[in-house]
Order: C-alpha cells, then structure tokens, then sequence
C-alpha cells in the first residue's frame, strides 16, 4: 500500500512539474504579423511560465479556417480577427476572446483606377483571401450598396498584378506593401484604407473555446502574459524579432523577403497601438465598440442573434 | 659638376617633359576611346546572348505549351470518360522532358457529384509515375493561382514560381490553359508543372565574363530562382534594391527594368562595382536580365593600356638618355666656347678656339666668336693708342690749366687801404674766367670777366683777355679805354666770334674815386659800410670781341671807406641744382648782408664760394666760377 501511494504521489508530483502543454495556430502562414508568438516561444517566454507551445501553421492552400481547427480540437489557442469571430459565435460556436491585440482596422483596397470611396469598388472584380476578411469584405458591401464580384483566391495580389482583376482586398501591413515592392508605385488615390470610411474595428485576438478557457484558465493567462512580453519585446527589438521570423519563414517555405517581413513588422506594430491612449497596451475590445459591431452585423442579417460582451470578452485589463 | 642644371639635363628633361603630356594626352584618348569601343561592344554582344539565351528559354517554353495544346485537344474529345483523362495525364508526364506534373481540374460539380476533379500525375526524382485526383479541402485548387489566373483571363498563363503542395516537392512554374466551353466558359485548366531547374540548365552556360549573372524576373517583378541560388529567393527587383546603400538610385534602376521591355542600365552595386545589365521581355511577360561587371569587361582594355604605359616609360627612359647624350654632343663645343671666353676675360686674346667640323650653327658660333675676337684684338690696341692720346691731351691741358692759373694773380697784396682777394674755379681743366688787378701807386686797376665758351678755346680767348688789359691798364687811361683797347684787340683776327663779358675798374685808394666800365658783365654787387648790399648802377655796354671801336662809356662814383665790392662770374648766380633751380641774384644779395661781419675779402670769397657748393647739394659745377672781392680801408 505504501509503494502504491509513493508511486501516487510521484506521477502527481511529476504532473505537476511537467510543462502544460498549449498548442497554437496563428490565423496565416509564417510571417512577421506573428512576430511577437515566435520571439516568446524562441526567447523561452512561454517555457518561464511552464508551459510547452507548439506553433503550428495552416497550409497555405488549405481552405480549412483557423476557427475549424480551433473548434475540432486540434489547436488550443487561435489568433482570429474579432468579426468572424462573432460571426462564429452567433452560429453556435463557443468561443471566447482571451486578448486584444491590434486596435485598429488595417484592410485597404488597390485598384486599377483611384479609389476616393468605398462606393468606387461598385462593379469592379475584387480579389479577397478565403480565409481572412471575407465577413468583413460582405460587410462593407453590404453597408456600403456596393455590387461587386469577389473573387476568393488564396494569393488575390498575385491576381491583380497580373491584371486578372480590377482591384485587390489588402492589408496595410503585408499585401499592400508587397504590391508596392512588385509593382514599383501605385499612385496613392489608388488606395482606399477603409479605417478612413467609418470602419475601425478592431482585428487580431486570441480566441479560445469556451470548454478550454474553463478548464485551462491558468494556463492561459500565463499564454498571454507571454505572448505580450514577446510583443514587448519584438517591439523593442525590431532586428532580432525579424531574425526568429525569418526561422519560421524558411521552415514554413514561406516566399518573401526581409524587406517585405521589416515593413510588415513595422506597420504591424502601429496597429497594436491603442488610437485611445496612444501606447501598446493591448486593450480589450471596449463594450460599445463590440455592441456597435454586433447591431450592424444583426441589421444586416448577418447574425441572426445578439452576442453578450462579457460572455465572449473574457480579456483581463 | 652641374648635374642638374646642366643645360644638356634640364633641355633632355623637358623635352621628356613634355613628350610624356603628349604620351599622357594620347593615352587618355586611346584609353577613352577603346574603353568606349570595349563597352559598346561588350553590350551588344550581351544584348544577343540575352535574345538567344530568351529563344531558348521560350524554346522549352513553347515546347510545353505545344504539349498542353495538343492535350486539350485530346481532353476536349474524352470529356465524357473522365477515368481516361489519367491516363492523358499519365501520358503527358512520361513522354516531357520538361514537364514534371501534369493535371486537369475541372470546375466545381463539372461531374455530377464531384466538387473537385483534377486527375494529376507527376514524375518524382527517381522517375516513377504517381496519379491521383486532387480534390477536396485540403487542396482547394479553386483558389489556387494556376487555376483562378486562367479562368479570369480566359486565356493560357504561366505562373511564376512557386512550392507546389501537389507532390514534387521542388519550387515550379506552371502553365495553366483553360478549356472554354461553347458559351466561353472556362469548364477546365490544364496545368503543366516544370521545376525551375531546367532554366537553371540553360542559363548556367551564359557567361560573358567570369562574373556575369543571369536574372529571370516574374511578372510581377519577382525574382526567379535559378538551380541552387538562393540568395533571391522571395525577393523581388525592389527589395533588393531598397536593401543597398543608395536605395533610391537601385530604385530608380528597377523601375527602368520594370517600365521598359528591354534595353541597358548602368549602375555601381553594393560592393561599388560598376555593371552593366542587359534586359529583354520574353512572351509570357517574363523579364530575362543578364548584369556585366565593366571591371571584367574592361580588363583587357586596361592590360593593353597598362602594356602601352610600361613601354612609353621605357621609350621615355630611353628618349632622355638619346636628347641627353646628343644634346651632350652637341653643346660639348659651347662649354670649350665657356672655357676660352673665360680665357679671353683674364686678357689672352689670342687664346686658340674649339675647332668645329660641322657646317652648323655651332660653326657660325665659332665664326663670330673668332670674328669677336679679332675685333677684341684691334679695339684694345686701339683703345690703348686713344688712351695714350687722351693721357697726353690730359697732361697738356693740366699744363694749360696750370699756365692759366700761373697767369692769375696768386699774391693778393698786404695793402693797407685795400684788401682784394679773388678765386677762380674752371668747370673743366682750362677755364675761360678771368680776374687780375694792378696796382699803380694809389690806383687800383682791377678786372673781372667771362669769355663766351669753355674749355681750350675760351681759356686762349682770356689769355689774350688778360693781357690787354694788362698792357691797357699800363697806359693810365680812363677805364673805358682800357676796356675799347681790349675789345679792338679781341676782336682782332676773332674767326671764331669769341667774345668777353667784363667788368673794369679803377679806384683811388687815397681819395675813393672810382671808375668803372662795364662790358656785358653781371652787376657788381656794393656793400656799404653799414652792410646793405645792392647792385651797382652799370650801363650795360657791350661784351667785348664783338664790335671793333665799339664806344664804351665810363661811369664813376665816390666809393665809401669800408665799403665792399663784389665782383663774380654767372658761374655763381647760375649754379644750379639738380632741380635747375639757380642760386640767382637774390641769394647772393642774402649772402652780401653778412660780408661786413667777415675779418678779410679771402674769407669772403671761401664764403661766398661756400654758400654756392652748399645751394647745388653736389651737382656738377657746370661753369667758371669767379669772385673777387675788393674792401676800401
């Protein structure tokens, strides 16, 4: 009897002691966008507070979302942007925001011709990821009466550059840039940054589902105090974050360069600057930012019910 | 020893001086010149290896698309038997060198129940064959370039490359031909997949200089990578560029490549190499490239240059020991020339000259310098018979001169109603100025004048001057006879129109009466006792020589005791200064004031002839000058 419970309390012991395991998957292939997860998992961040993070990417063909792999199990922790989040939510999806990390909209257009409004895309063909954007992209058709044709496709610039299509859906921090580097210059009128048009929300988070985040809660604060030093710190070390991206890139036969991934990085982390209080303080989405969202999406239709804040918001300050 | 300065050095060295800028000027031309030819030359021939090197990319190119046509053809015809469509794909993958996977996707639901349809093979490294449907969600082709690019465009499109997840394993381009059904929709793509390696075959052998690189660009200005060069992996034409130093400049270069199908850039890359790139379009809207070091290029420009510098020193070193050793030559007879100049400087004028066999300038040298010195020779022997003449002239007229002056009174007498002294300084050796006095009892005979002219001539003129009024004066005539016995006898047999100016006196030294003539003479200047000078009243008359019988008038006055005469010459009143200002009659009435203050006549001439040397300040005396200064006790 003493044997077994010698052996009882070793296996509790060692159980203990052992890194929690955390499996993570950022919401696109490797690149600097994810910058701050990669420095805290090179830098030994998430191994101080105990835990064992496995980074793991979605294919870059793959029309499987982040949220399905997030949903069925197979990672633990997603980073998703806050609309389709809610989207996913109100179809029945327990899911739960468990940081805020950019606090502004970062999605632009490019086109052939100037773009002064939004209601300039109207007729146009307009390239779009499969996976990122897509709610955000009916949305903003939908508010603004615009009737274009989207087309879905998992590389939209490489669309537009070869004049397959009139416009492009693209991000301030990657696609727009990488547009630039190819192309040489696009005339600035030709960008139409929909921040400017009353769209502001805010974007990237981690997300969780509602089962993890009660069992695992531990865990995951301690995944978000080191996942926000790593930001610190990718912020404050520009070189070196790029350096340990560029490990991630490579490993993931990710084609870009090192002024495409510094720029990214650098736009990037403009966006995680709070417009409020102008310092990185990774903010919660607020209250009436999520209630907006939630009745614009309700009024048109694009919800069926109303999400409680503090239901999916579960963001410590 | 000159050495340097040594005229044969100094010539030779300018002339290479001045041959090397001629070389130097030269050379930069030829240097420029054949620079320009080189790199002219070496673009064009870039430029052809580029359209070539881009005929055999498209080549291979065209041969895949040929393939893709021929089997859409097939595709077209077996549409209904979808299983058979594997074998094409099968097929199309064993017999092409070049294509390493070959599929056709068809568009969502084109069969009944079948979301996704893409019969696929494709050949691995070691050549086995597999075959597979890609289909569902995994591998969603529909959003994929390959599939969506040609559907958009309805038309065929060569991507660019990238890592295929359908099984190769290695970066690929891929040629994506849509089939359009009769209502121009596209219902499927065929897709041909080559590695990139094959262009790295090809553009491994374009080499126009050991460091010439090849560059393949997307269309969208990617990079394309080529065999086992990874250093472009990613990047595109702008971030490389905005990775170097001069970011803008690359920038600008890239925009040249990006803008324009085809044509040359010139640029300095990072490691401050200047190169040239070459760039042409190829069908599918690639850009082939091929950049040229101009260090390379011009190398054998710069071994001929450096071959052509190598021998102008060696011509130079050898041009200036030729100039030196002629020059040398040619000037050995100046310094013999140096050498018996020098000779003749020490007097011997006879020293032998240099002989010259040459028929050259050198020989006209010596002509003139043999002339030289044979005209040397007669003019110092008759420069020594001149000096011999001029030594005895010297000597004659130092014995006139001392005739002249024996002939004037030296012995002033201790009288004790009289002291008279005179002095007479000749401008030359011989002087043409007079002065005596006679003393007969009580009378005071006295004469002081100036012959027309200097020299020989005036001082025989006032020999003959001095004499009449000698024998004149012996007659005790009144004085204006003396002076008309003078003038008849002056100008007897006077050819030369010589003529006297004079002034004669005779003075009572009992009484103080006092007659006088004055014959064209300056004004005798009286002192009063009480020391006021003036100049005494005279009629001018006329110099004596110029008029025979010439009536002379007489004049006379009471003369005061202590009173003072002074009698001169212009020799005094016209001394003049370097300036040709003249002592003139108003110093001398300024030096009278002081006369009475003076012990004796002697010292009132030292006086006088004092206050005169002083006003010129050293000029050259320029005439006679004579004083005569008569005190009545």
């Amino acid at each position: 009897m003493r044997k077994v419970l010698t052996i009882f309390f070793l296996s509790l012991i060692c159980t203990t002691l052992a890194a929690q395991k955390v499996t993570f998957m950022p919401q696109w292939t490797a690149q600097a966008q994810f910058a701050g997860f990669y420095v805290a998992k090179e830098k030994g961040f998430y191994e101080d507070e105990g835990l064992d993070v496995t980074i793991k990417h979605i294919g870059n063909t793959s029309t499987e979302t982040v949220m399905d792999q997030l949903l069925s199990g197979k990672v633990d922790i997603a980073e998703q942007q806050l609309l389709p989040s809610m989207i996913e939510r109100s179809e029945g999806a327990k899911l739960v925001n468990v940081w805020q990390l950019t606090q502004v909209c970062a999605l632009c257009a490019v086109a052939k011709k100037p773009l002064s409004t939004p209601e300039d895309l109207e007729g146009m063909t307009i390239g779009r990821w499969t996976t990122a954007y897509i709610e955000l992209a009916d949305v903003l058709q939908i508010i603004n009466g615009i009737n274009a044709k989207w087309v879905s496709a998992f590389n939209p610039v490489t669309l537009f550059m070869y004049g397959a299509i009139d416009a492009t859906l693209c991000t301030s921090y990657h696609e727009l840039n990488s547009i630039l580097l190819k192309k040489g210059n696009i005339p600035e009128e030709n960008i139409l940054r929909f921040s400017e048009f009353g769209f502001n929300s805010p974007e990237d988070g981690l997300y969780v589902t509602e089962k993890y985040y009660k069992r695992n809660k531990p865990a995951i604060e301690k995944f978000v105090r080191a996942s926000r030093r790593g930001w610190d710190y990718a912020r404050q070390n520009v070189k070196e974050a790029l350096e340990i991206t560029r490990k991630y890139t490579d490993e993931g036969h990710v084609i870009t360069n090192d002024v495409m991934q510094e720029h990214m990085l650098k736009e990037y982390l403009k966006l995680i600057v709070n417009p409020d209080t102008g310092v990185a303080d990774y903010a919660p989405v607020k209250e009436d930012v999520f209630i907006n969202l939630n009745k614009l999406l309700y009024d048109i239709g694009y919800i069926t019910r109303h999400l409680d804040y503090k239901e999916m918001i579960k963001c410590e300050e | 020893m000159r050495g340097i300065r040594s005229f044969s050095t100094r010539l030779s060295l300018n002339i290479v001086y001045f041959t090397s800028i001629l070389f130097v000027i030269t050379l930069g031309i030829v240097a420029v010149s054949s620079t320009r030819l080189i790199s002219e030359e070496a673009e064009t021939s870039s430029r052809h290896l580029l359209r070539s090197s881009i005929l055999q990319i498209e080549k291979t190119l065209k041969s895949v698309e040929a393939t893709v046509e021929a089997c859409s053809w097939d595709v077209a015809e077996d549409i209904y038997r979808p299983d058979k469509l594997f074998s094409y794909t099968q097929s199309v993958v064993k017999e092409s060198k070049i294509i390493r996977g070959f599929g056709i996707a068809f568009a969502s639901d084109y069969f009944e129940g079948k979301k996704y349809f893409c019969p696929y093979s494709y050949k691995d490294s070691e050549g086995n064959i597999h075959t597979r449907n890609i289909q569902g969600p995994e591998y969603n082709y529909f959003y994929s370039d390959w599939y969506l690019l040609p559907s958009l465009m309805k038309e065929p499109v060569w991507t660019e490359p990238y890592h295929g997840d359908a099984g190769l394993g290695v970066p690929i381009i891929t040629y994506c031909y849509p089939l359009l059904d009769e209502e121009n929709n596209v219902y499927a793509v065929l897709v041909a997949d080559a590695p990139v390696q094959w262009m790295a075959d090809i553009t491994k052998d374009i080499k126009p200089y050991p460091n010439s690189e090849v560059f393949l660009y997307g269309i969208s200005g990617s990079y394309i990578s080529l065999g086992n060069d990874s250093r472009y992996d990613g990047e595109t034409l702008l971030s490389v560029a905005l990775q170097s130093q001069d970011a803008a400049k690359a920038h600008a270069v890239c925009e040249v490549i990006i803008n324009n199908d085809n044509g040359i850039i010139k640029f300095t890359d990072e490691g401050q190499r200047t190169k040239f790139m070459v760039f042409g379009s190829l069908s599918n809207g690639w850009k082939a490239a091929i950049s040229c070091e101009y260090r390379e290029v011009l190398k054998r420009a710069w071994k001929m240059n450096f071959n052509m510098i190598i021998i102008a020193i060696f011509g130079l070193i050898i041009l200036f020991i030729i100039c030196y050793t002629t020059i040398r030559r040619l000037t050995q007879p100046l310094m013999e020339f140096s050498k018996t100049a020098m000779s003749i400087a020490e007097g011997n004028f006879n020293t032998a000259l240099p002989k010259i066999n040459s028929d050259d300038e050198v020989k006209d040298l010596r002509d003139s310098f043999e002339h030289m010195q044979t005209s040397l020779n007669s003019y110092i022997k008759e420069l020594q018979s001149t000096t011999a003449v001029k030594e005895r002239i010297q000597s004659e007229l130092n014995i006139a001169s001392s005739i002249q002056m024996s002939m004037l009174p030296k012995n002033f007498p201790d009288h004790n109603l009289v002291d008279i002294h005179a002095l007479l300084k000749p401008a030359r050796e011989v002087g043409g100025d007079l002065y005596d006095f006679y003393l007969d009892g009580d009378l005071l005979y006295f004469i002081v004048g100036d012959v027309s002219g200097k020299g020989v001539p005036a001082a025989m003129f006032m020999t003959v001057a001095r004499t009449s009024f000698r024998f004149a004066a012996s007659m005790e005539v009144p004085v204006n006879e003396i002076v008309s016995a003078m003038n008849n006898a002056a100008c007897e047999g006077n050819d030369s129109n010589m003529f006297v100016t004079l002034f004669v006196g005779k003075v009572n030294l009992k009484t103080g009466d006092m007659e006088y003539c004055n014959g064209g003479h300056n004004p005798v200047v009286l002192v009063t006792p009480d020391g006021k000078p003036a100049f005494m009243d005279v009629k001018p008359n006329l110099a004596i020589g110029l008029f025979p019988d010439f009536p002379y008038v007489a004049q006379s006055m009471h003369v005061e005791s202590g009173s003072r005469f002074v009698l001169y010459t212009d020799g005094v009143t016209e001394a003049e200064r370097a300036d040709k200002q003249q002592y003139g009659d108003g110093r001398l009435l300024a030096w009278a004031e002081g006369i009475q203050k003076m012990d004796s006549s002697e010292e009132a001439c030292e006086s006088l002839f004092s206050s005169v040397k002083a006003f010129v300040e050293g000029n050259e005396q320029n005439d006679d000058i004579t004083i005569m200064i008569i005190k009545i006790q």
